[in-house]
């Protein structure tokens, strides 16, 4: 999965250099479907892969991703708008400012990370299949990848798909990552308050810390992509790449280690055990027979 | 026997109102703070409060093209073949944005009484055949009655460029017989974001009490 991503991105700078695109290229509808959509199904079978003791059903995590797409990431737009109401049309530099992070925290990383959570708490959180907590951080790395999706098609739209490829290519796989990370950790704890028993009281207290936790990194990420898109008045999309993608992977560590922890401590982790010794029992009455 | 737990409990409503509460919080501390810095016009009787940071008021200049352009680096030309003595034409222009634009024409009111139809015609003459209009209403802004119309035009951003649509919002009303006339133009096909700063802030006196209004910005041609 990972070498496809690299691939990918490698794919994307070869093609820019044969062709000599010094330019920024235009997408169309569906060329901006696919290069939203190539990475999040690749980081899709990422996370998926991780849920090693009881992979969970590929319908289930596919819808997980469609509710990402569909439902968070418009709904998360319709909120941000709602909540900062007609902008300024006066001068909006990228500055770095107090107004930029309450913006970025308060804002767009509550509604992110709301409209994310909100997509699985009243779906797939009730169903059968979430059984055992590493499923919080499946699930909802599954909608933050669809999400991902959503935002990276909604501004190569937006943009009139006017990208510099290589860095288009590497900046989709990197909004993937993160939001899957983000999501991530809002899953862990959606995982934990599932199944840790704490009472009505502690599980609140879990959730609205992982949300807050998740929408904290996310504000983060936004302001890293506002403030590092733009060198002087030179647009500079590597820089913003590389900054973002060295965000990205811290956060992606954090949830790694989160998805260890949890796979240690699944339920399905003893059956697995059973099921592997299972075959050389069968093998030992078979040779004593 | 165990104590059911609330429907707020099981559905973990409260993270939901955290959520909700931090995210009104966060807009209302974002618009406070991010609330575009304003400053007043006021000419004739006719004040109104617009975004700070613009470009000086210009005057713009008197052409005749049937299709708008760009002149002089600032905005659209007006094509009044004529320009009354008493007539203020002013223009103020984003810095980043060309086609976002405050226009203000204060003139005599038209000799004939239909002010929609003389306000057609004046779009006319401005816009040219490539202008129409989309909609037309009364708007009631502090307890004064505006003519508000919604119009497109094709406009040039320079000389030799391909045309584009551009869209604008014209508030105007008579008062003490002289025509005052705010138009805002702003980019095509996005929600305007001059009309809910601006419009809501349009007054409008007497012309005995604004004889004694000095006027804040005095456009120079």
């Amino acid at each position: 999965m990972l070498g496809g991503l690299l691939a990918f991105v490698a794919l994307a700078y070869g093609v820019q250099h044969l062709l000599g695109l010094s330019t920024p290229v235009k997408l169309g509808p569906v060329s901006a479907l696919l290069f939203s959509a190539l990475p999040a199904f690749l980081w899709l079978g990422y996370f998926h892969s991780q849920d090693r003791h009881e992979p969970e059903p590929k319908h289930y995590v596919f819808a997980a991703f469609v509710l990402g797409a569909f439902v968070a990431g418009p709904v998360s737009g319709f909120l941000v708008d709602l909540a900062t109401g007609p902008s300024s049309p006066g001068l909006q530099l990228h500055t770095v400012t107090l107004d930029r992070w309450i913006y970025a925290l308060a804002i767009v990383g509550i509604a992110q990370e709301g409209s994310k959570y909100v997509a699985i708490r009243y779906t797939l959180y009730l169903s059968d299949e979430f059984d055992e907590p590493l499923d919080g951080i499946i699930y909802m790395s599954a909608t933050g990848i669809g999400f991902a999706s959503y935002l990276t098609y909604s501004s190569l739209v937006a943009d009139g798909g006017a990208i510099y490829l290589s860095a288009g290519a590497a900046q989709a796989v990197v909004t993937t990552l993160a939001h899957a990370s983000f999501a991530g950790i809002l899953g862990y704890a959606l995982g934990r308050a599932k199944f840790a028993n704490p009472g009505p009281l502690g599980r609140g207290t879990r959730l609205a810390t992982g949300l807050v936790t998740a929408a904290i990194f996310s504000g983060c990420f936004r302001v890293i992509m506002d403030a590092l898109s733009v060198d002087g008045l030179a647009s500079s999309p590597w820089r913003r790449v590389v900054f973002s993608f060295g965000f990205a992977a811290g956060v992606f560590l954090i949830t790694s280690i989160l998805m260890r922890r949890l796979l240690a401590i699944s339920p399905h982790r003893s059956t697995d055990n059973e099921s592997e010794s299972e075959p050389q029992n069968n093998a030992e009455k078979v040779s004593s027979q | 026997m165990t104590n059911r737990p609330s429907l707020s409990q099981r559905h973990d409503l409260g993270v939901l109102i955290v959520a909700l509460a931090m995210l009104a919080g966060g807009a209302l501390v974002h618009r406070y703070r991010a609330a575009p810095s304003v400053v007043p016009y006021a000419k004739e009787g006719l004040v109104f409060e617009r975004p700070g940071g613009w470009l000086p008021a210009q005057i713009p200049a008197v052409s005749v093209s049937p299709l708008v352009q760009h002149q002089a680096g600032f905005g659209v030309a007006t094509t009044i073949p004529t320009r009354a003595p008493n007539t203020v034409h002013t223009i103020y222009v984003s810095p980043l944005d060309a086609r976002r634009r405050i226009e203000v024409r204060i003139e005599d009111r038209p000799a004939y009484s239909n002010l929609r139809g003389a306000l057609a015609v004046a779009r006319l003459g401005q816009y040219g055949e490539f202008y129409w209009a989309r909609h037309s209403g009364n708007a009631t802004i502090a307890n004064r009655d505006w003519l508000r119309t919604e119009f497109r035009y094709a406009f040039k951003a320079n000389k030799g460029s391909s045309p584009q649509i551009a869209e604008a919002v014209e508030y105007a009303i008579v008062n003490a017989g002289r025509l005052f006339v705010v138009t805002l133009h702003d980019e095509p096909d996005s929600p305007s974001k001059l009309e809910p700063l601006v419009a809501k802030t349009l007054r409008i006196s007497t012309r005995e009490n604004s004889s004694q209004e000095q006027p804040t910005e005095e456009a120079k041609p």
